[in-house]
């Protein structure tokens, strides 16, 4: 059946193909049991780089 | 990709162990677009800092730099909002992948369908962010 479908599959799903075909079940679970989350920027760390450009700009101004 | 790895674990395999292995791949594909979107924000953070310094130190004056700051900051604020649904859509998905999980471990069948819904929203998110990262470049 792999050599069926391998033709038509892209570049990324061989590479996940490959990784499921040649890890074992007990390393798939140890390596990938853990569910990775995505944190967004929050406004106050974009905010914060903002008022640093704001105090750099006011320093070269304000004497 | 999520669908090809599904599909593929599909192929071989007793039943119970490919539902294993299917959930195993759609974490190991969730874990991959998590860490193209950090290193993405990592890169658009940094971008629109240096951008905002660099106007810091070269505007001609005060109130024209803080007019600049504020227009370059406003620029990146589509690129920000959608890191911002991004993260919403990839939370679902975690808590997707999570009761998969679970019921693998209770010996029970996880159900498929709302994982790959939810990561083909993950990719559209994904190019999402894609799209107005191009904007303001």
């Amino acid at each position: 059946m792999l050599e069926l479908i391998a033709p038509i599959m892209s570049a990324a799903s061989k590479a996940i193909a490959s990784a499921v075909r040649h890890a074992s079940e007990g390393d798939m679970a140890k390596a990938e049991r853990i569910v990775k989350r995505f944190v967004a920027a929050t406004q106050a760390e974009l905010d914060r780089d903002e008022q640093d450009a704001l105090s750099a700009l006011a320093s070269r101004f304000d004497d | 990709m999520f669908a090809s790895a599904l599909f593929v674990a599909g192929c071989w395999g007793s039943y119970g162990r490919v539902a294993a292995t299917a959930v195993d791949g759609a974490v190991v594909a969730n874990n991959a677009l998590v860490q193209a979107l950090t290193d993405i924000q990592a890169k658009a953070k940094a971008q629109r800092k240096a951008l905002l310094m660099r106007i810091a130190s070269t505007a001609t004056s005060k109130s024209a730099g803080e007019q600049q700051i504020k227009a370059a900051s406003s620029k990146y604020a589509a690129v920000f909002d959608a890191f911002k649904s991004a993260e919403g859509v990839q939370n679902a998905l975690a808590d997707a992948l999570a009761v998969a999980q679970a019921a693998l471990a209770a010996g029970e069948s996880p159900s498929i369908d709302r994982i790959m819904a939810l990561y083909a929203q993950l990719q559209q998110a994904h190019g999402s962010v894609m799209g107005a990262l191009a904007e303001v470049r």
